[in-house]
């Protein structure tokens, strides 16, 4: 159950950093971090009510998201495409080889790793599209 | 000879990629999954590459690595002394930090450092049995700046950018233990 919920925890890191850092104009920084501490610190004394593998996995999938979220709109302008890197972070980090565990910067890599596809997809679609276009 | 510093980010995404695939050889869906990262990535970075300039490093930007041995240092402080974890750990430091450009606007190195602290900060996220002491913390941070300062130019406005520095500051902590 909580792996079906982890990849939305990503997406909704993503998404809110978004939001905060460029709507918001809080910056890439303080819009991952706070929005991070706060998912952290709720979690942390909601341990409870939520139990303790959804405390301690919802945070770390949220942060992961959040540093997705902190791409530039000139590399991904659109929120989808945001939503779905922050997606597949979450398959990317759930999947990581074991040799990484507790490996700090884990997170960000498999963000990144995610962003960097999404990107490079984007590129691919664009210049396919364009031919598709001087075709016709 | 300059844009050769593009490659450290890289190395590590296609190692963290590469032993995805190694861990799940048995698991056709993931071998293909991290086939399909692998390739992806490569395709990028040969678009980014082509477009990236040669740079030189501006002295000052050195300067920024003892942010990020700070911004370690108060991190694992906070996620393993304090035992509030990993994530409250660089949420507080990062936040804190954020609010160091508004000492001085127009200082561009004050303008640069919430990301160090930040970078460093995910150094601190690591694990005690990654990272046994501050010792080894002090030389992956020390480290994760470095690769801060060479890959200024290259990967901006990627996120997770500053996760994959930390990642290569701590790959070369646990390389040199494995060494010794």
């Amino acid at each position: 159950m909580t792996d079906y919920i982890l990849p939305f925890i990503g997406m909704f890191g993503a998404v809110s950093t978004f939001f905060v850092a460029h709507k918001g104009k809080q910056g890439l920084v303080r819009a991952s971090a706070l929005l991070s501490l706060i998912v952290g610190l709720t979690c942390f004394f909601g341990k409870e009510l939520m139990g303790e593998e959804l405390a301690k996995l919802i945070p770390i999938y949220f942060i992961g998201g959040s540093f997705v979220g902190m791409t530039a709109p000139n590399i991904i302008s659109s929120h989808r495409i945001i939503a779905l890197s922050g997606f597949l972070f979450a398959f990317v980090f759930m999947f990581s080889s074991k040799w990484f565990t507790g490996f700090g910067g884990g997170l960000g890599t498999s963000a990144c790793v995610s962003v960097v596809v999404s990107y490079g997809m984007m590129r691919g679609y664009s210049k396919v599209a364009k031919r598709q276009e001087d075709f016709k | 000879m300059r844009k050769a510093h593009f490659l450290l980010l890289p190395i590590f995404h296609l190692l963290f990629v590469l032993a995805i695939g190694h861990q799940h050889l048995e698991n056709p869906a993931l071998l293909g999954m991290a086939g399909i990262l692998a390739t992806g990535c490569c395709y990028a970075y040969w678009k980014l590459f082509s477009e990236a300039e040669s740079f030189a490093v501006k002295p000052t930007d050195w300067l920024l690595i003892p942010a990020t041995i700070l911004g370690a240092f108060v991190t694992h402080y906070i996620n393993i002394d304090l035992g509030y974890g990993a994530v409250i750990g660089a949420g507080l430091v990062g936040t804190i930090g954020s609010f160091i450009p508004m000492i001085s606007k127009k200082n561009a190195l004050l303008e640069k450092a919430p990301m160090a602290i930040y970078c460093g900060a995910f150094v601190g996220m690591s694990a005690s049995f990654v990272l046994e002491g501050y010792a080894d913390v002090l030389i992956a941070s020390l480290s994760a700046g470095i690769i801060f300062v060479l890959s200024t130019p290259f990967f901006n406005g990627f996120g997770g950018k500053l996760g994959t520095i930390a990642f290569g500051g701590v790959c070369i902590t646990a390389l040199i233990h494995f060494a010794l």
